[in-house]
């Protein structure tokens, strides 16, 4: 999984958006990293629907321009969790290395970071 | 996504509070109490946002469009023109949904499109000529010659007009398509027949207008932008003829064909990754060439290499383009499964 597509998932984790309330969000939870164009975005949630990740929840008049939330389904769900197991065990992988009795052995020092 | 959204549920008055909470009430692009220099400025970003969405489909753009439009202006509300990157994600996601798009079709139906744009570009090239030859007729080329005006340039102008009309309603109206190509191919026999000229020498042209004719679709209607295809080629010599006759050298107008066409051909490679349509009708047009060429030696019972080895690379690519174009249409019939 792509980490726009990531992020555009976590951003429905806590409820049903609408596209740009979708970008400001994964710019926040992403620290400022992920800043999805708005092209991005629509062809990131018509391949998510397509795969059953994500699906239309509400459509309003804003403005006089129809709004659509989106919202997260239970197949995005487990997508995204075993995505972030994925990276966290990957993590892990490094992370462990680091500070691993073997990694002494070959005369690395352990990073602190 | 409707059927989608009943079989899942949700409760809509919740989520559409939740939606009404982030929609931040300054950003009304509508506002009846906006800044006039605002209304301007969103005018400008509009304008533009809406010519970004001219890559996209039609179809699409009138299921997204509004959408799309409303949260580019979002993103771009301290902006008079959306950012660079917003101009770069909007053209390859307009690319993709043209993906998308033909995925939905089945194989049968982007080849028939496919062969018909090749043959409207076949046709469009050849009558360009003809078009050509009856500005010849009525245009003054050099001093001290007038070159008279018979029924052959007559004859030439009315075929090139049915052959244009056949090109252009056989996308627009099937029917009366299928009556100017069997009108267009009748001329084109008739032409040959009055002008002392072989039939062979007008196969493709009439094999070109009887498969506009025969593959013009009854049910339904293929994008009328494939007809720039064969505009471009018909206009070629419009456009000689309004930069004036001779300005450029006598042999300017063919050069512009054959430069438009392979224009079309390097577009087409490009574009094959996304749809191999354009591709495979270009080189219907050259294989369509490649035969017609072919069948003028054979009375003189000549045998060209080097058509033979055109023949055969043209092969070679209509059936590695008529592959990936399977590939494509193939993939969306098996996801939408």
């Amino acid at each position: 999984m792509r980490e726009p597509t990531y992020f555009v998932l976590a951003a429905l984790l806590d409820g049903p958006l609408h596209g740009y309330a979708i970008i400001k969000r994964a710019e926040e939870l992403s620290g400022g990293r992920v800043r999805l164009a708005t092209g991005t975005l629509y062809t990131a949630l018509d391949r998510l629907a397509d795969e059953g990740y994500v699906r239309l929840v509400s459509e309003e008049t804003v403005a006089g321009r129809i709004r659509r939330s989106y919202g997260l389904t239970d197949d995005g769900a487990s997508a995204l969790r075993a995505e972030a197991q994925r990276m966290a065990e990957a993590a892990r992988i490094v992370n462990g290395a680091a500070t691993s009795p073997r990694a002494s052995q070959l005369g690395r020092r352990p990073r602190t970071a | 996504m409707a059927s989608e959204d009943e079989r899942r549920g949700g409760d809509h008055r919740e989520l559409a509070s939740e939606s009404e909470r982030l929609a931040d009430p300054d950003r009304d692009l509508a506002g009846a109490d906006r800044d006039p220099a605002d209304a301007v400025r969103m005018t400008h970003l509009e304008r533009r946002a809406r010519l970004l969405l001219r890559v996209y489909p039609a179809v699409y753009r009138r299921e997204r469009g509004e959408e799309i439009i409303g949260t580019l202006l979002e993103t771009s509300a301290d902006r008079t023109g959306p950012r660079l990157r917003d101009v770069c994600a909007l053209f390859v996601g307009g690319l993709k949904a043209i993906a998308a798009q033909n995925r939905q079709r089945t194989v049968g139906a982007n080849l028939r499109v496919a062969v018909m744009a090749g043959l409207a570009i076949y046709t469009a090239f050849w009558f360009a000529t003809y078009i050509d030859g009856v500005v010849l007729g009525f245009v003054w080329i050099g001093p001290g010659s007038a070159p008279p005006i018979g029924w052959t340039t007559w004859a030439a102008a009315m075929t090139a007009l049915l052959a244009g009309a056949t090109v252009i309603l056989a996308w627009t109206a099937p029917r009366v398509g299928r009556l100017a190509g069997a009108l267009a191919a009748g001329a084109v026999i008739v032409f040959a027949v009055a002008n002392h000229d072989t039939l062979l020498a007008h196969l493709g042209q009439v094999l070109g207008l009887a498969g506009l004719a025969a593959l013009a679709p009854r049910a339904w209607h293929p994008s009328r932008h494939w007809l720039w295809l064969p505009g471009v080629l018909a206009v070629s010599p419009l456009v000689e003829l309004a930069l004036g006759y001779g300005w450029l050298g006598y042999t300017w107008p063919r050069y512009a064909l054959e430069f438009s066409l392979l224009a079309v051909a390097a577009a087409g490679i490009l574009w094959t990754w996304i749809d191999a349509r354009l591709m495979f009708a270009v080189l219907t047009f050259f294989a369509l060439t490649a035969v017609q060429m072919a069948v003028m030696e054979i009375p003189y019972g000549l045998v060209d290499p080097v058509m033979l080895l055109v023949l055969l690379v043209t092969t070679t690519l209509t059936l590695a383009s008529g592959w990936l174009l399977r590939r494509q249409s193939a993939r969306a019939i098996r996801a939408s499964q």
